[in-house]
């Protein structure tokens, strides 16, 4: 058994890592603590993250000339790495414009395929504190099935969430999932059709590490 | 106290916390094995260039449908033809109280038999239940040359696995109830199709009730449950049995079921009624064979011959089959105990004909998922 006490350890262990050290100045000289800081020092920072979320599938069955449709959702978690890159630096030193690409893999927990996602999401990004940043943006991204390429889909995304402590983003993720194939299959009567269907899927969280110690 | 610890320490508490958690986890997932890997899955890898027509066909026999995947067959094979023996060894004990699925399975082997002779050039001439005085030797088959007669049922042998998981919310083609009942050819065996929602519904509820039913007993349940295969030791021991991977449940609850350890029989009924309330009772038809009220073996032999075909039929055109038979299990019950026939009633209203006695009930429809296969016991083991 792994002791909670045990993985609070290692969640401030991690925490430690990916944050930048604190300065004697800082710690000493409080008005400067709380001056807000813009945009990161780093602008290139690696990114790890771990995502779970749902997706949904469409059978059709075309039976007589008649089409039935059946539909199912299904959850898959996967982990991505990526890097986070700067956009746009705006006038007001407390907004930016940044982006994370990533790449992905993980398993769907119905069928048992292999998913992988590839993102690209651009979030506007508003320091409120020097702890925590707001964001929101869009984000386009593909997730290819490589057990079966004709159920991969595109996404569409609206990316929220916050980064906290410039090292951890916790995002919420909706996103319009647009099928790219239809399996095919001749049936007694007619055919058969399973795809992604094309649906708003409005649940996805995510965390993600910003690997501070790593950016340049 | 200072707790402040170098960055470079903190380094090291993270690999070796990581590195625990992942030894803590090692011991609990090291039971996960993959699906349909191994030898005991080695038989459907079928024909794998078999030439020899007698051993293509007793190959053919031994991956038939059968109950619970008992698999209670023997096979004589020498070149002039094949004896199919029944294993009374094998048998499900309460749950088949009077055999009757027991030879609706060696019913099924004796399908696939005749079928792969035929393709590989030879005759069949099947004598059903050769000698009176020994109800275990249940057919006696010669084997003539002949022309090959190679039909799609023959490659659908390999592929023909029961799919446990969802069908589609479709009904089926107009033409589909007249398309199987072509396939029933054995005299006296007949073939109600339901697809009514009112019929429908009334086989739901009734083979829901059933598996209550069959659950609260706990003769039957232990000798359901004692044919459960759990760990990949005992696959490849036994090389029978339900199996988690056959169960037509999903790919994580499948791999969260192997790590955690076996169930216990109260877990595994309850998921057992949950399927059977949800995805388990999906479908596009239910499907009733049924005989004279005889109930006699041959008849029951027949009625497995039938439903290999349909099933094979149904690969053949994309559908989805799956045994639903706790109905007719529970009838069995009822006459074995002299139990009042709640369940010989519901099945004689389902078929809208007294005489006629249900042996096996099924659905069938579109699946969303492949099925997987289920092991199977090598020839060798059942070579008399």
């Amino acid at each position: 058994m792994t002791e909670p006490g045990a993985i609070s350890a290692v969640a401030v262990a991690l925490l430690m890592l990916s944050c930048p050290a604190l300065s004697a100045a800082e710690t000493v000289r409080p008005s400067a603590a709380l001056k807000l800081r813009s945009a990161p020092d780093k602008q290139w920072v690696p990114t790890a993250s771990l995502a779970i979320g749902s997706f949904d599938e469409r059978l059709r069955v075309r039976v007589d000339r008649t089409n039935y449709d059946s539909y199912r959702g299904q959850l898959r978690m996967f982990l991505a790495l990526g890097l986070a890159h700067p956009v746009l630096r705006l006038p007001n030193e407390r907004l930016w414009i940044d982006g994370n690409a990533s790449l992905g893999a993980g398993p769907t927990f119905n069928t048992g395929h292999w998913h992988v996602p590839i993102r690209e999401d651009v979030s506007l990004a508003f320091a409120e504190s020097r702890w925590l940043t707001l964001r929101a943006g869009l984000g386009l991204g593909l997730t290819i099935d490589a057990t079966t390429s004709d159920r991969s889909f595109a996404e569409l995304a609206l990316p929220l969430g916050v980064t906290l402590f410039r090292s951890i983003d916790v995002l919420y993720r909706p996103m319009l999932s647009v099928p790219l194939g239809r399996e095919r299959s001749a049936v007694f009567g007619g055919e058969r059709e399973l795809a992604t269907r094309l649906a708003v899927l409005p649940f996805e969280l995510s965390l993600r590490w910003r690997i501070q110690a790593l950016g340049w | 106290m200072n707790m402040r610890l170098p960055r470079r320490d903190w380094l090291k508490l993270v690999v070796c916390s990581a590195g625990g958690v992942l030894l803590v986890k090692q011991g609990t997932a090291c039971s996960y094995y993959s699906a349909e890997k191994g030898d005991a899955y080695a038989p459907w890898n079928f024909p794998d260039g078999e030439a020899r027509p007698e051993m293509l066909a007793a190959r053919a026999a031994i991956l038939a449908a059968n109950p619970h995947n008992s698999q209670p067959w023997a096979l004589h094979v020498t070149e002039a033809g094949i004896d199919l023996h029944a294993d009374f060894t094998r048998s499900l004990g309460s749950i088949d109280s009077q055999l009757r699925e027991l030879y609706i399975g060696l019913g099924c082997a004796l399908e696939n038999l005749v079928i792969a002779a035929e393709a590989s050039g030879r005759a069949a001439d099947v004598q059903l239940l050769p000698d009176p005085a020994d109800p275990s030797f249940v057919a006696a088959v010669s084997l003539s040359p002949a022309a090959p007669s190679k039909s799609p049922l023959f490659d659908a042998i390999a592929r023909r696995h029961t799919n446990r998981g969802r069908y589609a919310n479709a009904p089926p083609s107009a033409e589909l109830s007249a398309a199987l009942v072509a396939l029933v050819t054995e005299p006296g065996v007949e073939l109600r199709f339901l697809t009514s929602d009112a019929d429908k519904a009334s086989f739901r509820s009734g083979t829901i009730d059933a598996t209550k039913a069959f659950i609260a007993d706990p003769e039957m349940s232990r000798d359901s449950n004692s044919w459960y295969r759990h760990s990949a030791d005992d696959i490849l021991l036994h090389r029978d049995g339900i199996t988690l991977d056959a169960s037509g449940n999903g790919a994580a609850t499948r791999f969260f079921g192997k790590s955690l350890g076996r169930p216990s029989d109260a877990t595994a009924n309850s998921y057992w009624l949950a399927g059977t309330s949800g995805d388990q009772t999906t479908a596009s038809a239910f499907c009733i064979l049924s005989s004279s009220a005889t109930n006699g073996r041959e008849e029951q032999l027949q009625v497995g011959r039938v439903y290999q075909r349909l099933h094979l039929w149904a690969v053949s055109q994309g559908l989805a089959v799956q045994p639903l038979n706790q109905m007719a299990e529970l009838q069995d019950r009822e006459e074995t105990k002299g139990l009042p026939p709640k369940f010989a009633k519901l099945l004689s209203d389902l078929m809208g004909a007294p005489d006629r006695r249900a042996q096996m009930l099924f659905r069938i429809g579109y699946p969303w998922d492949d099925a997987l296969k289920s092991p199977r016991r090598p020839l060798d083991w059942v070579l008399l």
